[in-house]
């Protein structure tokens, strides 16, 4: 028999770890530098291994989960160090800019 | 002897469609020279097509083979072999074009890059045959993260790939996240995380079990490029002139699609959240369909226009999918399959030619007379011309819709096509009516042995439409088979 508070600790812990994958989402997607955008994706994925946990989700799911956010951070920062070789610079918004001059530089009819 | 090894691979062709391709890869990474790694590579996806066909043929075909059971992890359903025998052919069919561009990306790289279209394909066959909702999702990881590599790689031509690459990385991971918390919300809903359970399950927690599907929903939208989620897509392929686009463009759109359609299948059949799931998919539907579209017309560039182009299609297919009926699942593979053809002719074309933007069309007519046709059929595919199988996908949606009243569907589809025309004619009247442009007028088509693949597609794309009758019925027996129930 699960008690009412232990349903609500459940409730409380789920909430919190999806909470945690918006806040996540928002700094991924919105973020204008590469390696927050990286930091954001961690937060996002523990949110969700917060958010499985607090719904009794199985150990095999969540270590699936975590090896998932492990190779996301890897690639993440192997891309950020290729952006920071290659641009000079991690701010989306230069990056941005310099991608968009090159495509400017294409001849017109 | 060999006839017994043949049996023995039909019996496990689920399997075999997913580990041929990953034993394949990791040959190609051993065999290390690029010409030997392309055969190697050629021959996995070769097997694994070879797999898919055949056990697609016997299920759809109604030979009498169980559907269901085939394992304890795997689940096989009428969408499923359906969709994995077409993603294991297009991914043969990039891996013989990327042959062509095995000198642009290097010797040392190209093992690699093979490796990782076949991890794509790989990964996104096992989502169409996964049963748990977690292996689904860690199948998708699986391809999505070999998607995010293999534009990582081709940086090595141009540095703009990486901006892509990030673009991949940050809307991948939030997809994953969501469709995370969508399968541990379902599975708290439903007790269970499989899939099959779904509409069996007597769900109390109606609005819990909604919100998890809508979210896996979301987040397989998110990979198969659907507008307004779409903003890695263009930033990826566009600025990929080889053929490893259609590794991206094709391959990985496809998969997802074909895993949301999977999805949708048993998600709309749960009775209890069929209808807000139905809603949800109309809406992005009808989103993409106008947002692809308009993007389609105004964009500059051939790679981003098809990326455009391909989520004005996804929208086609999410309202297919929306209408929650056999005849919609079935317009729904049929646009999945003018979808893959439409767009390997065209990432095709531009990849022999090294085309980016429109302006780099002009005169290719005669400077590149085969990979102009294959863009030209593709086009025509896109837009939804008659005897095309791009027209064969539409008017079956359009059938569909009238069918259940959605009478606004239809009208998106007609302005999807309006769009089409709008934007395909663009594309034929540079390559056809117009002088080369003074850059590139010496520019000679690369057009390589190699590349026929997709020239052949694009054939395909008429044949099929003249005479669709094998895919219609295939489509038709798979949307009967939908959740693996009807055997």
């Amino acid at each position: 028999m699960v008690s009412g508070a232990a349903l609500s600790v459940d409730f409380l812990l789920a909430a919190g770890g999806a909470t945690l994958l918006l806040i996540g989402a928002v700094a991924a997607l919105l973020s204008g530098n590469a390696i927050k955008r990286v930091g954001g994706l961690l937060i996002c994925g523990l949110g969700s291994v917060a958010a499985l946990a607090a719904m009794g989700v199985g150990n095999a799911a969540l270590v699936t989960v975590i090896a998932l956010l492990f190779v996301y951070a890897v690639l993440g920062t192997a891309l950020v160090v290729r952006l920071q070789e290659s641009y000079g610079a991690i701010e989306t918004p230069e990056i941005d800019g310099a991608d968009a001059n090159s495509d400017g530089r294409e001849p017109t009819s | 002897m060999t006839p017994a090894y043949l049996d023995l691979a039909r019996a496990h062709a689920p399997l075999l469609m997913i580990v041929a391709p990953l034993l394949g890869a990791a040959l190609t990474l051993v065999t290390g020279a690029a010409r030997v790694s392309w055969v190697v590579a050629c021959v996995a996806a070769g097997i694994g097509a070879y797999a898919a066909i055949d056990f697609a043929s016997v299920v759809l075909g109604g030979a009498g083979q169980a559907i269901a059971g085939v394992g304890v992890a795997l689940f096989v359903d009428g969408v499923g072999s359906f969709a994995a025998a077409l993603l294991a052919s297009v991914a043969a069919v990039t891996i013989l074009a990327v042959g062509a561009s095995l000198k642009d990306s290097g010797a040392a790289v190209a093992p690699l890059a093979l490796a990782l279209v076949l991890c794509i394909a790989s990964g996104w066959i096992g989502a169409l045959v996964a049963r748990d909702l977690i292996a689904i999702v860690a199948a998708v990881e699986t391809a999505w993260l070999a998607s995010v590599g293999l534009v990582m790689l081709n940086a090595q031509r141009g540095r703009g790939a990486l901006n892509g690459a990030l673009r991949m990385l940050s809307y991948g991971g939030v997809g994953a996240a969501f469709m995370l918390l969508g399968a541990g919300m379902i599975a708290r809903a439903t007790g269970s995380f499989a899939i099959d359970a779904l509409p069996l399950a007597h769900i109390q927690a109606h609005n819990l079990a909604a919100a998890g599907a809508a979210l896996i929903v979301l987040g397989l939208a998110v990979k198969g490029a659907v507008a307004p989620m779409h903003a890695w897509a263009a930033a990826a392929v566009g600025r990929l002139p080889t053929t490893y686009v259609l590794g991206i463009g094709v391959l990985s759109v496809l998969g997802a699609l074909s895993a949301l359609v999977r999805f949708s299948a048993y998600a709309i059949a749960a009775p209890e959240i069929g209808a807000a799931i139905s809603a949800t998919l109309a809406v992005l539907g009808a989103a993409s369909v106008i947002v692809g579209s308009v993007q389609a017309v105004g964009a500059r560039n051939l790679l981003r226009l098809t990326a455009y182009a391909g989520a004005s299609q996804a929208g086609c297919v999410l309202l297919s999918i929306a209408l929650g009926s056999p005849a919609g699942f079935a317009a729904a593979l049929m646009q999945l399959v003018a979808f893959s053809a439409a767009a390997m002719a065209l990432y095709g074309g531009a990849a022999a030619g090294r085309v980016q933007s429109l302006e780099m069309l002009d005169g290719y007519g005669q400077r590149a007379p085969l990979a102009s046709a294959a863009i030209t059929l593709g086009a025509l595919s896109l837009m939804g011309a008659p005897l095309t199988i791009g027209f064969l996908g539409r008017w079956r949606l359009v059938e569909a819709g009238v069918g259940a009243g959605w009478w606004w569907a239809a009208a998106l589809v007609v302005v999807a096509s309006l769009a089409g025309v709008f934007y395909g004619g663009r594309l034929i009247e540079r390559m056809y009516f117009r002088r080369a442009n003074a850059a590139y007028a010496g520019e000679r088509g690369v057009w390589r042995i190699a590349l026929a693949p997709a020239l052949i597609v694009a054939i395909a794309t008429v044949t099929i439409g003249v005479a669709p009758g094998f895919l219609l019925r295939a489509a038709a027996a798979a949307s009967l088979k939908l959740t693996g129930l009807a055997s």
